[in-house]
């Protein structure tokens, strides 16, 4: 009876761990480069002003953007370094 | 007395003679000046208008390459702001007591978290190809183009000129200043980004802007460019004084002024290149001058018609 019990428990506490993770993930949405980007640069100020928000967009594998004097960019997306930080390259001007 | 009439002969000879070798060098010295000056009148105007074009354009080229490339440090420096917001590093830097060693720590931090000596020297030499392959290029089309006008003026008085004789020389010379502009930096103390050896003269030219030697007892590993140097110490020292102030939002203050140092660095950078490229052109200057002088001496002798 005691087994019983404790399979049962156990099977219990089983099924709510993945039922929790399971849920977590699903409410948690893998973000795009670009979204990524967005949230990463929301207070980066470059050489050519600041990022604008609403322009980054995802386009052919690379992320583009604006920055505030008009111009226009695209980066590939970043690369993961040793320390597990996320590190973005050289951006190219669009022309 | 025909002793005497012999010695005032000589004399007269003597003159006559005397006279004759003179009129010969005044004459043959005239003619080269003259020959030499037909020669830079050939030379100059073009070698000027190039100058002028090279220095209106390319180091404003190199100012937006060096401005595009921190403009993706910029992405990149959250990091940065986050360690020297750090408790580890608010130690490390109190131990800095002058400005001098905050701004080697602060450096030491940025080569390290965001952009390395190594690659900021890479980009630094990319760009430095970039802008030496189109003054190498202006060189070798002003040359090529001087050498049968010059043939022109010289086919009067020898055999006339190959001309890759006439470049190889200039080259020469330009090369040689190269070098020794490289030697004086290096025994001044300001070792140049150019190695032991110059290859391309444009690319070498550009590369005797010098390199800042470690960053005193805080960062002596540490090897970047001079100008870069320069540009971080007006940011590091706003961000010095927000480390030891830490009040209000101190991090977005430095995250801010941080963006400031790409257009910092481009700028210096820029002076660093017009300084290397007028350097470069007082050279070409000064070969195209000596080898039109030794060219109008090599074939200009005293009874040369």
């Amino acid at each position: 009876m005691d087994r019983v019990i404790r399979v049962g428990v156990s099977g219990t506490a089983l099924v709510t761990i993945a039922m929790v993770m399971g849920s977590g993930c699903a409410e948690r949405p893998v973000k795009t480069p670009a979204q990524k980007f967005r949230d990463d640069q929301k207070h980066t100020d470059t050489p050519h002003g600041k990022i604008v928000p609403e322009s980054v967009q995802d386009r052919d594998g690379k992320i583009t953007y604006q920055t505030t004097d008009g111009t226009k960019w695209t980066v590939d997306p970043p690369r993961s370094r040793g320390d597990g930080t996320a590190e973005y390259g050289t951006p190219q001007e669009q022309k | 007395m025909q002793r005497r009439q012999f010695l005032r002969q000589g004399l007269v000879g003597g003159a006559i003679a005397i006279g004759a070798g003179g009129v010969l060098f005044f004459r043959r010295d005239q003619v080269r000046a003259d020959v030499t000056a037909r020669l830079l009148d050939e030379a100059m105007p073009s070698l000027t208008a190039n100058g002028a074009a090279e220095l209106s354009d390319l180091p404003l080229r190199a100012r937006e390459e060096i401005r595009r490339y921190f403009h993706g440090v910029c992405l990149n420096v959250a990091g940065f702001v986050s360690h020297v917001t750090s408790d580890d590093f608010a130690s490390r830097f109190a131990r800095c007591s002058i400005q001098s060693d905050r701004d080697a720590c602060l450096t030491d931090a940025f080569c390290r978290r965001v952009a390395s000596e190594t690659e900021i020297l890479a980009r630094v030499e990319t760009i430095a190809n970039e802008v030496g392959s189109e003054l190498d290029r202006g060189w070798s089309t002003f040359t090529t183009t001087l050498a049968p006008k010059w043939n022109t003026r010289l086919s009067a008085y020898n055999r006339p000129l190959v001309a890759t004789e006439i470049t190889s020389r200039l080259d020469g010379i330009v090369h040689s200043e190269v070098l020794q502009a490289a030697r004086i930096g290096s025994s001044a103390g300001q070792r140049p980004a150019l190695g032991e050896t110059a290859g391309k003269l444009g690319e070498s030219a550009v590369l005797l802007l010098p390199l800042a030697r470690g960053l005193g007892s805080v960062a002596p590993h540490v090897v970047i460019p001079m100008f870069v140097v320069l540009a971080a110490a007006h940011v590091w020292e706003y961000v010095s004084a927000q480390l030891i102030d830490r009040r209000g939002d101190y991090q977005a203050a430095i995250s801010g002024r941080v963006a400031l140092i790409g257009n910092r660095v481009a700028g210096e950078f820029e002076r660093e290149v017009r300084r290397r490229i007028a350097d470069l052109q007082t050279w070409q200057e000064r070969a195209v001058r000596e080898i039109a002088n030794r060219l109008a001496a090599e074939r200009i002798g005293l009874l040369t018609t």
